[in-house]
């Protein structure tokens, strides 16, 4: 084999495949996950379709919503902090190497639609549920991950390009990465200001007619997106739409090529640092790490921690840390989190509150597990400090509380005023949040605790998920005997999940209580 | 003094260390020497409570997981432990807190030994690897601790740090400390070793003294007789 990037390719692709032979765990892990998908896929067609099949055109709008989140976030992450198609050793070893530029760079495209892919594969999964809601065949499952990972490889590639243009000149950079923030929601903007201008009371309906027209269809990798979908799976095949969305996506791939070879041939340079970023970023989650999204320029402010003594200081310091990495009142994803909440209880304010409260909690699951805790076990000061785990453990907590705390007033705030709460159950829901912020945090020290030496991440994951079940099944167990067989107002059941909480999660803690005496309890 | 007593520390059925025995005293200097992998850093996460293991480790008489022994303990590891969002003073800050050591004096004095009293208001993330180290030995000592754990201490510094290390060694040892060190830089440490251990395999197979002129000329020749079977002269 001649050609040394279809070498490294390929050996490294081979070796891939040689070393989950190698290694059981992971050889179980993909097992496992090809039987779970053997047996959605199976268990979708078995199913048969629901007696109200949802309108087609509805799921093209869904899938339009995700690509979006897809593109932007790639997109906006990597114009912040740079964005790579490349690994270190690519850059230690290509980049030195005798090889022209731009074959690299292809290289480099080709290794990152692998990655795309491998984003994409939770898809797959959502066919059970879409098959029977919308009466789909696999080969619509299919199309819309392959289409996921072309939006997300797209997103990656416009901000490496981005990055690359702009790395001289911080301000131009800011520019372009606002510049690109505000196209995002002047579309959003648009679609919903048409939506609620139609005068129609079917908002869903109004959003779904409106991203099925052709000036939505037509926003950038997003739109070419749900315009290929919907001219493969409308119920009359439209050859136009799939040939112009074809052609629009290979054309803006080219076109970010080509802006690297005409504007600078030369990207090694912007490449680098990027790279060195997201190598630390794989370093550390390889070793099962975390690493804080710092911020590059750091306004320092005040100097001093000021407060604490003893274990204490713990709580003062993540206070000086959080006010210099800019999470403000609450962090990106937390907002944005928020953010879906609220759009959400707007467009479901007529179906009543549980569907907004079981989602809620379900994106809590996954907001709960970023707090700053979790980043003192990657450091040995907070084994080393000589005071009782527990008391360490508290203090390391409380920052955490207190963002769930004023996390839990806002948002219900905004939607009891949404959905016309009364303000009894308002302040149940905000306990009730409380109580799952709290005991979601239990149980990722829990599993921090029991499991955290698992090298396999996603089987991690997956055990936080089935605990957190375990965990807060006496508060949802008690909340349909009392919302079934009984009269009592909402808002007392509402106390009544938040006190089954608050006790599921003093059990959580109290089996966690020494995962601070060891570092290897949380061998991460 | 750094007591250890039969520990064994194993990773399912891999041995890292095995049935390890030995002090460090007061005012003595003990090395850890050991080519890559034979358990020399699982051994000080161990002695440093960091890593649970069958045997007994003491700290002064302490168990080495107590509150009274966490307080007579400095740990220098072996990569860099620094917060990005700190400051290089509000580091010895945490420190002085967390420890509940009002003495400032000795932190400070550390900070211009090591060249970094005009660093003071830089972001632990602003820092190159060579300072972090630094930093991370200045919060090792700031609260004086009376037992001591170096792991590689002198990767990434600057020979004028490395020079400032060297001496702290001494005073240390002389201040009545336990001075444990890991390390495979046999030449970094021949000046001022009181004993050392040399580790294969996770076991100990040789512990010398330093007890005439030539015993770092000996130790090198220790070393690369059992690590690799050759006879040096």
């Amino acid at each position: 084999m001649n050609n040394p990037l279809l070498y490294v390719l390929l050996t490294r692709f081979k070796n891939k495949l040689i070393s989950i032979v190698k290694k059981p765990s992971q050889l179980i892990f993909i097992i496992v996950v090809a039987l779970l998908l053997g047996v959605s896929i199976f268990s979708g067609t078995q199913t048969g379709i629901s007696s109200y099949v949802r309108p087609v055109e509805e799921l093209f709008s869904i899938c339009l919503v995700l690509f979006g989140v897809s593109f932007v976030l790639t997109a906006f992450s990597g114009i912040s902090k740079g964005a790579s198609l490349f690994s270190m050793s690519d850059v230690n070893l290509l980049f030195p190497s005798p090889t022209k530029s731009i074959p690299i760079l292809i290289y480099g495209l080709i290794q990152q639609m692998g990655t795309s892919l491998l984003l994409g594969f939770f898809i797959l999964f959502q066919y059970t549920t879409i098959h029977n809601y919308y009466g789909i065949n696999f080969k619509f499952i299919l199309c819309v991950f392959l289409l996921y990972a072309v939006v997300s490889f797209c997103g990656q590639l416009t901000a490496m390009v981005i990055y690359i243009l702009t790395s001289s000149d911080d301000k131009k950079r800011a520019v372009a990465k606002w510049s690109f923030i505000a196209v995002a929601v002047a579309y959003v903007g648009a679609i919903f200001l048409k939506a609620l201008s139609s005068g129609k009371d079917d908002m869903i309906l109004s959003l779904v007619n409106i991203t099925s027209e052709l000036p939505a269809m037509l926003f950038p990798v997003v739109g070419w997106g749900r315009m290929i979908l919907s001219g493969i799976f409308s119920p009359e095949l439209n050859v136009l739409y799939i040939v112009l969305g074809v052609i629009l996506m290979i054309a803006y791939i080219a076109l970010m090529v080509i802006l690297v070879k005409v504007k600078q041939v030369d990207y090694y340079e912007d490449v680098l640092k990027a790279t060195e970023a997201s190598f630390s970023a794989i370093t550390a989650k390889k070793e099962g790490k975390l690493t804080e999204a710092v911020p590059q320029n750091v306004k320092v402010g005040k100097i001093g921690i000021g407060k604490g003594y003893g274990s204490d200081v713990f709580y003062h310091k993540h206070r000086v840390e959080s006010r210099r990495a800019k999470s403000l009142l609450f962090d990106i994803p937390t907002m944005v989190y928020m953010a879906i909440i609220c759009v959400f209880s707007f467009i479901f304010r007529s179906m009543g509150i549980i569907p907004i409260l079981i989602l809620a909690t379900y994106m809590q699951m996954f907001s709960v597990a970023l707090g700053r805790w979790v980043k003192e076990l990657i450091l040995p000061y907070v084994y080393l400090i000589p005071e009782k785990p527990m008391k360490k453990l508290f203090n390391c907590l409380k920052e955490s509380f207190e963002k769930i705390t004023v996390e839990a007033i806002v948002l219900f705030a905004i939607v009891g005023i949404i959905t016309k709460l009364e303000p009894a159950e308002i302040i149940g829901c905000i306990l009730m949040r409380i109580s799952f912020g709290i005991l979601f945090t239990a149980v990722n020290l829990f599993c921090e605790r029991f499991f955290g030496g698992i090298s396999l991440k996603a089987i991690t994951l997956i055990l936080y998920f089935l605990f957190a079940m375990i965990f807060a099944a006496p508060a949802i167990i008690t909340a349909i005997i009392l919302y079934n067989f009984t009269l009592i107002p909402m808002w007392t059941v509402y106390v009544s999940m938040a006190a089954a909480n608050s006790l599921s999660a003093c059990l959580a803690f109290f089996a966690s209580r020494n995962l601070l005496q060891y570092a290897e309890l949380n061998n991460r | 003094m750094i007591s250890i007593q039969g520990v064994t520390k194993k990773y399912g059925k891999f041995i890292a260390n095995n049935d390890i025995d030995f002090t460090v005293e007061d005012s003595q200097i003990a090395i850890l020497l050991g080519p890559n992998g034979a358990g020399k850093s699982t051994l000080i996460k161990c002695i440093t409570g960091l890593l649970r293991f069958d045997g007994v480790i003491e700290i002064d008489g302490y168990d080495n997981k107590s509150v009274e022994a966490k307080k007579l303990l400095g740990y220098i590891p072996e990569m860099p432990a620094v917060y990005d969002m700190l400051t290089v003073s509000e580091h010895v800050e945490f420190i002085m807190r967390a420890y509940k050591c009002d003495d400032r004096d000795y932190a400070e004095r550390l900070l211009e030994r090591f060249e970094m009293s005009d660093k003071k208001d830089k972001l632990g993330k602003e820092l190159s690897k060579g300072m972090q180290q630094k930093l991370s030995i200045i919060c090792a000592l700031a609260h004086k601790p009376k037992c001591i754990i170096f792991d590689e201490p002198m990767v990434g510094l600057d020979p004028h740090a490395i020079k400032e290390l060297k001496e702290l060694f001494v005073e240390l040892k002389n201040s009545g400390a336990s001075v444990l060190i890991s390390t495979h830089m046999i030449d970094s440490v021949e000046d001022y070793w009181d004993v050392a251990n040399i580790m294969v395999n996770g076991s100990f197979v040789a512990t010398k003294k330093n007890d005439s002129e030539d015993s770092a000329k000996n130790l090198e020749g220790l070393f690369f007789e059992i690590t690799e079977g050759k006879t040096y002269e």
